[in-house]
């Protein structure tokens, strides 16, 4: 960062000069010079100034956000997990898993009935002479 | 009017034109020293950066694009109360960014370190 105070102490000594009288009086060449140069001087001042409220301006968005933040904490520590999911879709993927779960199980009754079962009903028909 | 007060108004003319002369001058050597603050100049192109006034600062910038054409960009900031921005080619006005805005800072005190040292030094002091 450039020094502020070197930069002022600098621009208001050269004006004091200027005020006294002897750059008021110098030649046309020096005062075209001098206020060039006091341009020069005036436009980091001038960005410097914007430079400080644009921090200013970051400072308050940075203070609005943790306020926000603030308000936010309680309702997420009131709302548990379980009873608000974080992301309801996700959620309703959740059941769709479940659902093709409970399908799968009943479809795995059907598909590995015991055999034994069936085998003796047959065994049992042939004795019984079916 | 009296003819010496003919001459004086001439005089003032002639003098006031050589102080707007000398004002250009000391501008396009300002310009000049401001195209070297960002590091070596590719071969074939230009560049001037420098304060047109004291809420304004001007970046042109030449150079040879992959075909050897010739490409040119002069981009404007100004300096204003509620913040900086920026016209490109004389196209509308954008808000400049946080890090340009650094950049731009860093390059104006650069600046007015080296034009101070170089040129300033009689009237700085």
């Amino acid at each position: 960062m450039y020094d502020h105070v070197n930069n002022k102490s600098q621009f208001e000594s050269l004006a004091g000069k200027n005020r006294g009288g002897s750059f008021a009086e110098a030649d046309p060449a020096r005062r075209t010079m001098f206020a060039r140069f006091m341009i020069g001087l005036r436009s980091i001042a001038a960005l410097e100034q914007n430079f400080e409220v644009h921090e200013l301006m970051q400072a308050r968005v940075r203070e609005q956000l943790e306020k926000t933040a603030d308000l936010k904490q309680p309702l997420e520590q009131l709302a548990p997990p379980n009873i608000i999911p974080e992301d309801p879709v996700a959620g309703l993927a959740d059941v769709d898993i479940l659902r093709e779960r409970v399908n799968g199980l009943a479809h795995s009754r059907v598909i590995h009935m015991p055999p034994e079962a069936a085998v003796g009903d047959f065994d049992s028909r042939l004795a019984n002479g079916a | 009017m009296a003819l010496k007060d003919l001459f004086k108004l001439a005089g003032g003319k002639i003098s006031e034109s050589k102080e707007a002369k000398l004002y250009r001058d000391l501008m396009r050597h300002e310009a000049k020293i401001g195209g070297e603050i960002f590091g070596p100049i590719p071969p074939g192109g230009r560049r001037e950066f420098f304060c047109l006034d004291e809420n304004t600062w001007i970046w042109h910038e030449e150079w040879l694009d992959a075909k050897q054409n010739r490409q040119i960009r002069t981009t404007r900031y100004d300096v204003r109360p509620n913040g900086i921005v920026k016209s490109q080619d004389g196209k509308h006005y954008q808000r400049v960014g946080n890090q340009e805005i650094a950049r731009l800072y860093d390059a104006a005190v650069l600046y007015q370190k080296r034009t101070s040292r170089e040129l300033y030094q009689a009237v700085a002091q």
